[in-house]
């Protein structure tokens, strides 16, 4: 081979490296462009952050599942609204307490579910709530449902505040304490029915007392009465009797007769008398002891009124007495209208839904103190001058009342006098 | 919950579940696909469910709905793709009926992959057989040899003695196909095997008649630094030196730190094989990535998902770039569906193979590749059922390949547009 010919080929092969290294060149550059270890180590951080974000949302969502866990399985509502009372987040119970729906719900102002009053209540306590920034607890927060039910509400609710510490809305735990509260109510009311009934019994017992007691005082000032009386009799049977003494025994008679009379009455309440209950109807019972009572009250000017209920049902009473109880009501009224302008009785009957018959007897006299309420079914008490009554006849009234399994009370009206309230059972089924 | 091409060819009615109750999923995913692709009778059934799932219940739940006798295919899956429906959380489930009036499926399963997968694949083929009308085989077959062990990573059936076995007498139809990983912590798989449920099985599908398979890899790795490096020592599936140095300590210099080593599998870094020309510009196409599914405990070596390296072999460590994968599936979806248009066919029925790897969780990215083909087949109303595997099987370089880390998109199209 001469040496031109090796340079030939010496040339060609450095052409050739030259052209693989030109490629090669290419090559790495092709590949440094896009790839490399610089890129790797990027990559690898931008993975190793991606990783930590997504462990972070990953434990985010864990959190938020189990915050969202929570509160769906709270029995009380929770609710996040805004400034405006806009409704923003809420559970399942908030839904359930106003009765919408979760699409209806959202977005939904304060003012839809509650009404103006309380929207205007409400307002006042969220201003206090934003302005001082403590929490608040309401008691009685009303609302309307969607069905148009009122609801109570206790509510506990405090500011919320955003990243940079300005307020921007309110959350909070909504209890619903309707049932509750009604509950409450009825126990109110059955504590003071309770109440009234122990009163009625101690009344009762008070009465069964005194009536034995005024059963054996009765008979025993009775005897000595006659005796007294007969004397008396004999005495003033006496021819050579000076007038004076003769005007002493007539005092002695007139109050001898007045014993007698409030013993008569003792008597009659401690008398154990055979009761005749038989079915009767309260309007001709009524009808009967008006007409017995027209001439004395058309002697008094006293105009009755009258209103029956025409289907009353017929009721177990003993005539004799309940004819005393009204004609005691009716001489009660006669006296407290005495000097009155207007002398109206009113007397009506009615039926109770529970079945018991009603009897309302009203007139226009002065009324009953309001001290006086309480005691005027007491034995011996008396708003009348001394020597114009006994202080008998409404306790009688009352305890015959009783005796019928019936109720007897008494209210001042709104034309200035009283009103007396009589209800019997109802006839039993 | 599905949708359904109801072509002349082909009625396809796909539909899911995610629910744990096996035999309520089975059922409920089958409901779905009979009503969204008005199915009267499957010829044949893909289903995928969760690694959480007891397959045979699941199973018992499908035929309640489509009869004992239609043969049933898949396995289990790390997560579901259809067309509606994406998830690797929970315990997803998807199931294909597939009525074919001119398109005949072949079905044959067998076991003891674990013990001689060349052999499996030779049987495999022999069961099924060939004939000229033959488009395409689908190869499903258990990934899990011997599953992780706290502190090492698992042993896999490898896809190379496997298709070695199948390619025994050469390769007359294209062979697609995947490896199944049930869940991310790499515990046994179960197979659907036509008519009964297995494990450490291959079931394979032979398409054939009127219908013709498209397929595409869509990849996503590039070369790091474009090195190459020499294998000085490899045992099994456990590369210990490469250039005569400490492999795991190569790697270490790359990242800059030791916490690679905590990955099972390595994230970002793959072996890569170039069956291109050395220095030419990196064509995806022309490599094979091998994942590095942990690190010896001690840092003695890396365990490679596939066993088919070997000292003296040149590699390349591979980056995997998350938006270069987009990109390819992207460019490959829009390239295969445009093929088949251009071609003057239909396409009828997709199924995307993808690589468990590839998941927006996995690769630590904040989207979901997969979305992509969904979006793609969505498009044009191609009835969609996928699944996230351990290794995707594809024709690459004239030969069927075990893939790593790749999608594999496959779809059958018919005649006319």
């Amino acid at each position: 081979m001469t040496e031109d010919s090796n340079r030939s080929h010496e040339y060609a092969r450095l052409e050739r490296r030259l052209k693989e290294c030109e490629a090669e060149v290419q090559y790495y550059k092709g590949i440094a462009a896009v790839s490399g270890k610089r890129h790797l180590r990027e990559l690898d951080q931008l993975s190793r952050l991606i990783a930590e974000q997504r462990r972070a949302e990953a434990a985010l969502r864990k959190s938020e599942e189990k915050y969202r866990s929570i509160l769906e399985s709270m029995e009380e509502g929770y609710f996040e609204v805004d400034l405006e009372g806009n409704m923003v987040f809420f559970n399942d119970s908030v839904c359930r307490i106003l009765e919408y729906s979760r699409e209806e719900l959202a977005g939904m102002n304060n003012r839809r579910y509650a009404s103006a009053d309380t929207s205007k209540k409400m307002f006042r306590i969220f201003n206090e709530i934003y302005r001082t920034g403590n929490p608040a607890k309401i008691t009685d927060y009303e609302v309307i449902t969607k069905k148009g039910d009122t609801k109570i509400l206790e509510l506990s609710t405090s500011l919320m505040k955003g990243a940079g510490n300005e307020p921007t809305g309110f959350r909070g735990v909504a209890r619903d304490v309707t049932e509750r509260r009604r509950t409450e109510q009825a126990l109110v009311s059955a504590s003071k029915e309770l109440e009234q009934t122990k009163d009625m019994l101690v009344h009762s017992e008070k009465l069964a007392a005194l009536g034995r007691v005024t059963a054996g005082v009765a008979h025993e000032i009775l005897n000595p009465l006659n005796i007294i009386s007969m004397r008396l009799q004999l005495l003033g049977m006496a021819k050579d009797l000076p007038e004076e003494a003769q005007a002493a025994l007539r005092v002695c008679r007139d109050q001898m007769g007045r014993i007698l009379e409030i013993t008569k009455d003792l008597g009659q309440f401690s008398r154990i008398t055979q009761k005749h209950f038989v079915p009767s109807d309260l309007n001709k019972m009524v009808e009967g002891v008006l007409n017995l009572s027209s001439p004395h009250l058309k002697q008094e000017g006293i105009k009755p009124r009258v209103e029956y209920r025409p289907d009353l049902p017929r009721v177990s009473m003993d005539i004799d007495r309940m004819n005393q109880v009204i004609l005691n009501v009716f001489s009660n009224a006669t006296a407290a209208m005495k000097g009155r302008k207007t002398k109206e009785l009113r007397v009506s009957t009615g039926l109770n839904p529970d079945g018991s018959v009603r009897l309302v007897i009203s007139d226009t006299g002065t009324g009953i103190a309001e001290d006086d309420l309480g005691s005027i079914f007491d034995p011996f008490f008396t708003t009348k001058a001394p020597g114009q009554g006994t202080g008998l006849g409404l306790f009688i009234s009352y305890s015959i009342v009783q005796e019928h399994g019936g109720k007897m009370w008494a209210e001042n009206n709104s034309r200035g006098g009283a009103s007396f309230f009589i209800e019997l059972p109802g006839p039993e089924r | 919950m599905g949708l359904a091409l109801n072509g002349v060819n082909m009625r396809v009615g796909v539909g899911w579940c995610n629910e744990k109750e096996a035999l309520s999923s089975g059922k409920k995913a089958a409901l779905r696909a009979i009503e969204n692709g008005n199915i009267q009778r499957p010829d044949l059934v893909f289903a995928f469910c969760s690694g959480r799932h007891d397959h045979g219940v699941f199973l018992d739940g499908l035929r309640s709905v489509v009869g004992p006798e239609i043969p049933v295919v898949g396995g289990s899956a790390v997560g579901v793709i259809t067309n509606d429906f994406l998830s690797y959380r929970g315990c997803p489930a998807g199931v294909a009926l597939i009525q074919a009036n001119e398109t005949r499926f072949r079905v044959s399963a067998v076991g003891d992959l674990d013990k001689d997968a060349r052999a499996a694949g030779r049987r495999l083929v022999e069961s099924l057989g060939v004939d000229e009308e033959d488009k395409l085989l689908l190869v499903l077959y258990d990934s899990i040899k011997i599953p992780q062990k706290s502190g090492s990573p698992p042993e896999l059936n490898a896809s190379s003695p496997l298709l070695e076995g199948i390619g025994e007498e050469g390769w007359p139809v294209p062979v697609i196909g995947a490896g199944f990983v049930g869940d991310f912590q790499f515990r046994r798989t179960r197979q659907f095997c036509g008519a009964y449920v297995s494990d450490q099985s291959v079931v394979g599908v032979m398409v054939g008649g009127g219908c013709t398979p498209y397929y595409r890899i869509m990849h996503g790795c590039m070369p790091l630094d474009g090195l190459y490096h020499t294998i000085t020592r490899m045992e099994d599936d456990t590369i210990y030196e490469v250039d005569g140095s400490p492999v795991v300590e190569a790697i270490d210099g790359l990242y800059g730190h030791k916490e690679w080593r905590e990955e099972k599998p390595v994230s970002l870094l793959t072996i890569g094989m170039n069956h291109g020309k050395r220095f030419e510009r990196p064509r995806e196409g022309h490599y094979v990535n091998r994942l590095i599914t942990g690190v010896l405990p001690g840092g003695q070596g890396i365990r490679i998902f596939e066993p088919d390296l070997e000292t003296g072999q040149e590699i390349q460590f591979m980056l995997r770039d998350s938006l270069r994968m987009l990109e390819s599936t992207n460019t490959n979806c829009a390239e295969l569906l445009a093929q088949i248009e251009e071609e003057g066919r239909k396409p009828l029925f997709g199924m995307y193979l993808d690589c468990a790897g590839r998941t927006g969780e996995q690769s630590n990215v904040l989207f979901e590749e997969a979305l992509e083909v969904q979006r793609a087949l969505n498009r044009r109303d191609i009835p969609l059922i996928g699944f996230y595997s351990g290794v995707e099987i594809a024709p690459l370089l004239g030969r069927p390949r075990g893939l790593d880390w790749t999608g594999v998109l496959v779809v059958l199209a018919g005649e006319g547009s």
